[in-house]
């Protein structure tokens, strides 16, 4: 196994050989961390140049939001007209009934598309999105559903979808990293920094995170700057230490790797300078952040997030994920689904109209979801004591509802169907690897052939399954 | 079955009218392709039960159990009984076909099961061991004549002929020997994981002995703490259990000390693995024994298994699999993961094999009990036996933690006795408030953390041990034929075991895997020593040598080594001690032309390959550097006592941002707790410079350059305080400003300062006004490449 780069044997052989040839040949354009995240050319035409990925942690209620079921407004309260899986288990639902829909659904677009009146901004946008109502995922849980969204498998640790996508394209912008998850969740049940980890492959393909969940106000780089020492102080004493490893280099012979360490403090330094601008909101205009809802209480973090993954999308960052959490409604439905459906719905709709009046939705994929979404039924986790207006939905990974918007994806329609209760995919199915497999598709890369040899074996983001879902390709 | 066989033929044989063709064109041949070739076909990457269901005549063979059509009965015919989601066997596994279309094939078998005569596929025999038969690691190992070469003087061990005989034969020769400050430090760094302390080097200039710096370092604990951690890497070891939350694995430990213990006794290898597969099942006569046994098989017990799975058939085979995968890729180097679904592709390992293997794990207790309400299992442990003054002693631990209970309980009935005449929302209200539930936590910590008799992660027998059966694409309750309980056949020994009555097999698979006639044992584990060593393995890919791992650069020498570590009794110790006192490890890292012309990645060893430290290295090099290092070795890493670090809801677990203790943050990186996922925000450097994933089998780590790196090397805290004290204790110093320079290169560098260079460190200190010049200095060097790597 190659441990450092992911080149050809030959090309590595090449290089090394080149490198004999004396100092300073290979110093900057040399193979560091910034060669092996140039542009690569894609396998076929590319669509979407880059992907923004909006991450809903927890799992969205498909059956209040996005796909209205007549049926289940009928049966609200009634038994259960259909048969629960043999080994089925989870708390508070022995004596779960039809839970209806909550809020009202209106027409919304040119083709009139139903939508929750929860989500009026979106609703407003709705002629650029395509609706994948046919998702279906493979865990019942939040950490496996999780790491299956994020890297195809559930249970064992697998490269990031991100990961992946920087290995098979480089990246534009050599002074920031390609993979830029903003505010994730770092633990409990949500997250993990291995959903924007590299695995096997290189570790230069692992997302950098920015900031922590829910303070996208603050979020920054770790380690971008030392306090401590002014600039031009540190300067100096990268100045220096450059002079230390140039005199150890030329006394101990080239090497590859030595240089690349040494011109990877170059390429920090530039990091700390053009990340923070990046960054920066305030040079945007107060028509931009009253678009995202930056300044309202409510919308201001998400808002944050949207523009900040717009500036990056825009800087040349290959893959971007914002994430909003607390979208797992098992109890309060009524009460704390608004709440959520609030707080990222003016920021989503300025987002894509932001792209969209720049020129970037043509070749940015927008992506939306959550790891599974939610049962037609309800639960109640205090054994019967809470009255309906209280309960909420399990998690159902069987069907449930993303969407995505830009880069080549048909837009203002909706591709598949849950069955009558919203409570199975039917019709238009998507599984997580097909919808990976779309997404490397729309990108210029086709998903069988961009496979990373690991202990013997080819390994892949869509492992031996995936399916491109032409049906929705525009 | 050729009953049923017969019965087709002849029902097709018999001029079949057009419009059956047809349907069955139609109709049948595309559904079978659709829904059940990718595992009934010639061509399937896997063949199920050996049914094929591509061709007239695999259908008409019928599968390992029997035929699965009766032409003209439907009712009679197995296929059918399949579709109908009826009976044990479920097909296809994916989601039971739409009634139509079964009402197709109803038809189609009714009316005879017409398939039109073509031309005759093969039928292949699956289980056969097809693939690359004569790869070279399935080959005994025999031990090779020592080649001659010609520069007689050269060489100082047999190894060293070995690498120079290749060598001439490419007209290159070796580089020169690599000066006494450069080894000291080389050597130090790889069989202990620390750099030479001034002391050392004065030691070793003054006696220039290699034997004795190797021998020192050899006995010296820091042997097995590096070493112990190599081995580390090949298992899934952490302190947490990870169900999303951060559990904590209160007991790994001590399995994390065993494997330094064992090390540093050095263990004869094949004990070592028996001990860790099978401690359980190991007679013993003291009780230290006894639990050193029980301890070792935590090497099984502790693993990222997806505890929260309700599914608790699937949880185990899920489980059964990691194991399988490690015990391949640790002691076989072999990747017998793929074999889960079907054949493997390259290597001769089948699902025979696999489940072989399987079966023994399965019949093993890994996991137990429910962990939390709805976290249906829970890992297995043990209770330790104890010697009697251990005995005494615990009495004596759990009067004090009863009385510090009581005292703690008392506290708190006190404090809510204060707070109830306060007024509502006043401020006294509010900040007894604060103290109730500080002291309700320090209540509630004290019962989360009750003396335990000692207790060990560990697996035992399970109750029914038995074979297992194939699972169908990994699916738990898809079960196909039934496999013995075996060891792997591969190369010239088979893999058969004679297992005992009523027990798992782990024992006879741990002696079968330690049999000194097992080609991949030996093989594996000197080549592990060699990558740990030279920095890359004689077969660059060390958990896997296979046919798609790496061929060996010196295949003969991989054979002698481990040849001759067999012979030597499997020691570890004296496998090390010759490699190290070679003449090939003493070459310096210079770069000749031609070299670099002919072999530029080194694999003929012409000199030493440079190699950055590994994550934990540059840590604990630092502590050296700077004189922090806090001394103190083994037990519990978990730092439950720090206040905010464990949230006490349930499952009681650690919290994100938690902190180290203060008492041991700075001790040796082994020491403090690794968690699945990422590490502690103060170990943060861990998870910068690629420090093994828990949750995978780690072969070669990763050493890669990113610019993060670079950020946190030149801005973390962590870098800071060292370069602080390191400046500090110079200025501590009562000499001049060239003496601390001086001492300054020995700290950092191992070495002497050359000429000119400690005029310009010099001239930087003074170049700067602040009072921190000094640390500006040690911090640039403690993140120089000289530092960062060991050359």
């Amino acid at each position: 196994m190659n441990r450092h780069f992911p080149l050809m044997p030959g090309s590595r052989r090449e290089f090394l050989r080149r490198a004999a040839c004396g100092f300073g040949s290979v110093a900057l354009e040399g193979l560091l961390a910034a060669e092996n995240l140039q542009v690569r050319t894609p396998h076929h035409k590319a669509r979407a140049k880059r992907v923004i990925f909006l991450f809903m942690q927890g799992g969205p209620s498909q059956i209040d939001l996005f796909e209205y079921k007549p049926e289940l407004e009928k049966r609200n309260g009634q038994p259960l007209t259909f048969k629960l899986p043999k080994n089925y288990e989870a708390p508070g639902i022995r004596d779960s009934r039809i839970f209806g829909p909550m809020g009202k659904f209106v027409r919304r677009g040119q083709r009139g598309m139903l939508l929750s009146e929860m989500l009026p901004h979106i609703g407003g946008v709705v002629d650029d999105l395509c609706f994948l109502h046919g998702m279906h995922a493979d865990s019942e849980a939040h950490a496996p559903a999780i790491r299956q969204l994020h890297t195809g498998q559930s249970i064992q640790v697998r490269p990031s979808m991100g990961a992946w996508t920087l290995y098979g394209l480089g990246t534009e912008n050599q002074n920031l990293p390609g993979f830029v998850t903003i505010c994730p969740v770092l633990g409990g049940d949500s997250g993990s920094p291995q959903l924007f980890g590299s695995a096997f492959l290189p570790a230069i393909y692992q997302g950098t995170p920015i900031g922590k969940a829910g303070e996208a106000k603050n979020a920054r780089i770790d380690y971008l700057s030392d306090e401590s020492v002014t600039t031009a102080e540190q300067r100096k004493q990268l100045d220096f230490l450059a002079d230390v490893n140039r005199r150890h280099i030329e006394r101990s012979g080239v090497e590859a790797e030595l240089e690349g360490r040494a011109a990877a403090f170059e390429l920090a330094f530039r990091m700390q300078m053009e990340a923070p601008k990046v960054l920066d909101l305030s040079t945007e205009s107060a028509a931009t952040l009253a678009l995202y809802g930056i300044g309202e209480k409510e919308t201001d973090d998400f808002g944050r997030q949207c523009l900040m993954a717009r500036r990056m999308a825009e800087a040349g960052v290959r893959f971007v994920q914002a994430s909003d959490t607390s979208w797992d409604h098992h109890a309060k439905l009524r009460q704390t689904l608004p709440v959520r459906c609030k707080a990222v719905d003016k920021p989503i709709a300025g987002l894509i109209t932001d792209l969209k009046q720049r020129g970037l939705l043509d070749d940015t994929l927008v992506l939306w979801g959550g790891e599974f979404g939610r049962t037609p039924f309800d639960q109640d986790l205090t054994q019967g004591k809470a009255p309906m207006s209280e309960r909420g939905r399990e998690h159902n990974p069987r069907g449930f509802t993303m969407f995505m918007a830009g880069g080549g994806v048909k837009p203002g329609i909706a591709h598949g169907e849950t069955d009558e209760f919203g409570w199975e995919a039917v019709q238009g199915k998507v599984h997580i690897n097909d919808l990976h497999a779309t997404m490397l598709h729309l990108l210029g890369i086709d998903h069988e052939r961009l496979t990373y040899r690991y202990t013997g074996r080819d390994f892949r983001l869509t492992d031996v399954a995936g399916r491109v879902v032409r049906e929705i390709l525009a | 079955m050729r009953l049923i066989a017969v019965l087709l033929f002849v029902s097709s044989g018999l001029a079949s009218a057009q419009s059956d063709v047809q349907f069955f064109e139609k109709k049948i041949r595309p559904v079978l392709a659709a829904q059940c070739w990718s595992c009934h076909s010639t061509k399937a990457k896997v063949s199920f039960a050996n049914l094929l269901l591509d061709s007239k005549a695999g259908l008409a063979k019928g599968s390992d159990g029997g035929g699965v059509v009766v032409a003209g009965q439907p009712e009679a015919s197995r296929l059918y009984a399949a579709l109908l989601y009826k009976g044990s066997t479920k097909m296809p596994p994916t989601g039971m076909l739409s009634a139509a279309v079964i009402e197709d094939f109803r038809s189609w078998i009714s009316a005879g099961a017409v398939w039109p005569e073509e031309a005759t596929v093969a039928v292949a025999a699956s289980g056969a061991k097809k693939a690359n038969l004569d790869h070279w690691a399935w080959k005994p190992v025999n031990k090779p004549k020592v080649p001659t070469v010609k520069d007689g003087q050269w060489a100082r061990d047999e190894i060293d002929r070995f690498v120079l005989a290749r060598l001439e034969a490419k007209g290159l020769s070796p580089v020169a020997d690599a000066t006494a400050e450069l080894w000291l430090r080389r050597v130090s760094l790889d069989l202990t994981g620390l750099p030479p302390t001034v002391a050392e080097q004065d030691e070793f200039l003054r006696e220039r002995s290699y034997e004795k710096t190797v021998d020192r370092l050899l006995a010296s604990p820091g042997f097995g703490q590096r070493w112990g951690r190599h081995w580390l890497d090949q298992t899934y070891y952490a302190d947490n259990i990870e169900i999303g939350r951060r559990v904590p694995a209160r007991h790994a430990w001590r399995y994390r000390d065993y494997v330094i213990d064992s090390i540093n006794r050095d263990v004869p290898y094949p004990r070592f693995i028996l001990e860790q597969l099978a401690g359980d099942q190991l007679p013993w006569t003291k009780p230290e024994e006894r639990r050193n046994n029980l301890v070792a098989t935590g090497f099984l017990a502790l693993g990222p298994w997806p505890l929260v799975n309700a599914d608790k058939v699937q949880l185990q085979m899920d489980v059964v699999d990691l194991q399988v995968d490690m015990v391949g890729r640790s002691f076989l180097g072999l990747t017998m993961g793929c074999s889960r679904c079907h054949d493997h592709k390259f290597d001769p390992i089948t699902l025979a094999d696999y489940y072989g293997m399987a079966g023994i794990l399965a019949s093993t207790k890994t996991l137990t009990g429910r962990l939390y309400l709805t976290v249906f299992s829970n890992v297995n442990s043990v209770v330790l036996p104890e010697l009697p003054e251990e005995l005494a002693k615990r009495a004596e631990e759990t009067r004090e933690y009863w009385s510090r209970l009581t005292a703690a309980r008392e506290e708190l009935t006190a404090l809510r006795a204060k707070r109830k005449p306060l007024e509502k929302d006043s401020e006294a209200a509010k900040a007894a408030d604060k103290e109730i539930a500080k002291a309700n936590q320090a209540v509630k910590l004290l019962e989360y953390l009750p003396v335990l008799p000692p207790t060990a992660h560990a697996v035992q027998d399970g109750d029914m041990p038995a074979d297992c059966r194939v699972n169908v694409r990994g699916n738990a309750h898809q079960l196909g034929t039934e496999m013995p309980r075996s060891g792997v056949v591969i190369g010239g020994i088979d893999g058969k075991l004679d297992i005992a009555d009523f027990t798992s097999g782990r024992k006879e698979l741990a002696e079968w895997i330690g049999r000194k006639e097992n080609p991949l044992t030996a093989r594996v584990m000197v080549n592990r020593v060699w990558h740990h060593l030279f920095g890359a393995g004689i077969a660059p890919s060390i958990d896997n040598l296979g046919t798609r791992g790496t061929a060996p650069s010196h295949p003969e020498l991989l054979d002698y080594l481990a040849a001759e570590f067999v012979d030597g009794g499997w020691s570890l110790k004296k496998l090390v001690r010759r490699i190290a006192l070679s003449r090939v490890y003493q070459l310096s890292g210079e770069s000749l032309a031609a070299g670099m012309e002919l072999d530029p990645e080194n694999r003929l060893l012409w000199r030493m390959s440079r190699r950055r430290l590994e994550a934990e290295t540059i840590r604990d090099a630092m502590l050296v550097a700077s004189g922090t290092m806090q001394p103190g070795v083994g037990g519990p890493a978990i730092p439950f006592e720090v206040p905010g670090n464990v949230n006490l809801a349930e499952p009681e677990f650690l919290n994100e941002e938690a902190k180290l203790d203060p008492a041991t943050r700075l001790r040796r990186s082994v020491y403090l707790p690794v968690l699945r996922k990422s590490q502690l925000p103060e170990l943060d450097i861990l998870n910068l410079f690629n420090f093994p994933d828990a949750n995978q089998i780690t072969g070669p780590r990763q050493a890669t350059t990113i610019p993060t790196q670079s950020l946190y090397l030149m801005n973390a805290p962590f870098v800071q305080e060292q370069a602080a004290a390191l400046a500090e204790s110079l200025l501590a110093m009562s000499t001049t400003d060239e003496g601390r320079i001086r001492t300054l290169a020995r700290r950092v560098y191992g070495r002497e300062i050359r000429d000119g260079e400690g005029e310009r460190w010099l001239a930087f200190v003074r170049s700067f006004s602040a009072a921190d010049a000094w640390k500006r200095l040690c911090h640039a060097l403690l993140i120089s490449n000289e530092f960062l790597y060991r050359g």
